[in-house]
């Protein structure tokens, strides 16, 4: 099982937005195990496959977009504080994600508060062959501020999603971590992301 | 900004986040017992209070916050005198009286009801 739900990051603009991608693959973990509730044609199933073409399981396409909310929050934090989804306030969803697909999450951040913050994510979905991305949904979460709202529950945790590969990630999208557990070690990539890095193609 | 047209708009925050049906957000209904609140609701609520009327909530301005944990304020379960001065003092939107003396620290939740976040928009507009 993989532990984090987003491939790349595609652009970022602190403080605003952040676009992440996600592939979904064949072989990914879940997958094997999860079918879609429909073969319906407007929910994109695959053509001829209907409901034996396994699909992203919606709950982790959440999490993908909880974790693409978390680095933007996070990054405002500067990666210091334990950032967790606390709720979710909407999850909708218009179309699967039937490998092998690409999704996209466009995440902005709503509101930033002393113990917590929110985001909305539109969710769109690209398949091989096809050039244009699908709206698949649309999911709006809360996050708390561990450290502000429950230092008790905070001390001593450690972060389970801040592990070598998620650190990978932020550096490659010039995304600096001072907060995060091996920072001080490996500082490589330590470009500020003040301005948008990279602009998503629509 | 009336109150009547305050308690709609509360009324919509209120469907939003709780996810329940506009006939349930009644005046009297407490925001735990009969809405379903939980912690985590209480800051969306304030987010979206703030988004709804355009003002700026502060940490334990609309609800208690380190008043129910402090050793000083509970004692044995039970609110103590000088927990609800304090209650009183931070909160003066919210009306404890209906507590008594030395009310159980699971009650002080049953004093926030729709009208509590009436009033307390009330006073914040007020205030602008």
């Amino acid at each position: 099982m993989r532990w984090l739900w987003i491939d790349d990051i595609l652009a970022f603009e602190r403080g605003r937005e952040i676009v992440t991608l996600r592939g979904v693959r064949p072989g990914d973990a879940p997958l094997p195990h999860h079918f879609a509730a429909t073969d319906a044609p407007d929910r994109g199933a695959i053509r001829g496959a209907g409901s034996a073409c396994p699909v992203m399981p919606a709950s982790l396409i959440i999490e993908g977009c909880a974790q693409s909310g978390g680095i933007l929050i996070g990054e405002m934090l500067g990666f210091r504080e334990r950032v967790i989804l606390a709720k979710i306030s909407r999850a909708e969803f218009d179309l699967d994600a039937p490998a092998p697909c690409t999704l996209r999450y466009r995440t902005v951040l709503v509101q930033l508060g002393e113990t917590g913050a929110s985001t909305e994510s539109e969710i769109a979905r690209q398949t091989p062959g096809a050039s244009e991305w699908r709206p698949a949904g649309r999911v709006s979460l809360m996050f708390s501020r561990l450290d502000r709202v429950a230092p008790q529950a905070a001390h001593g945790t450690s972060s389970v999603v801040f592990g070598a590969v998620f650190r990978e990630l932020l550096q490659r999208a010039g995304i600096d971590a001072p907060g995060t557990p091996d920072h001080a070690a490996n500082p490589h990539g330590s470009a500020r992301a003040a301005e948008p890095t990279r602009k998503a193609d629509d | 900004m009336t109150r009547d047209e305050i308690f709609a708009n509360i009324k919509n925050v209120l469907v939003d986040a709780l996810a329940v049906d506009e006939d349930e957000v009644t005046p009297e209904a407490t925001l735990t017992r009969d809405l379903g609140a939980e912690s985590i609701d209480f800051l969306d609520i304030v987010f979206k209070l703030e988004q709804a009327f355009g003002i700026k909530v502060n940490k334990g301005e609309l609800f208690p916050d380190n008043v129910t944990q402090d050793p000083e304020f509970v004692q044995g379960g039970k609110v103590t005198a000088k927990g609800l001065a304090a209650l009183r003092q931070r909160l003066p939107h919210a009306d404890f009286a209906s507590l008594g003396e030395n009310p159980p620290v699971n009650k002080v939740a049953d004093v926030f009801t729709v009208d509590t976040l009436v009033s307390f928009v009330e006073r914040k507009l007020a205030s602008k």
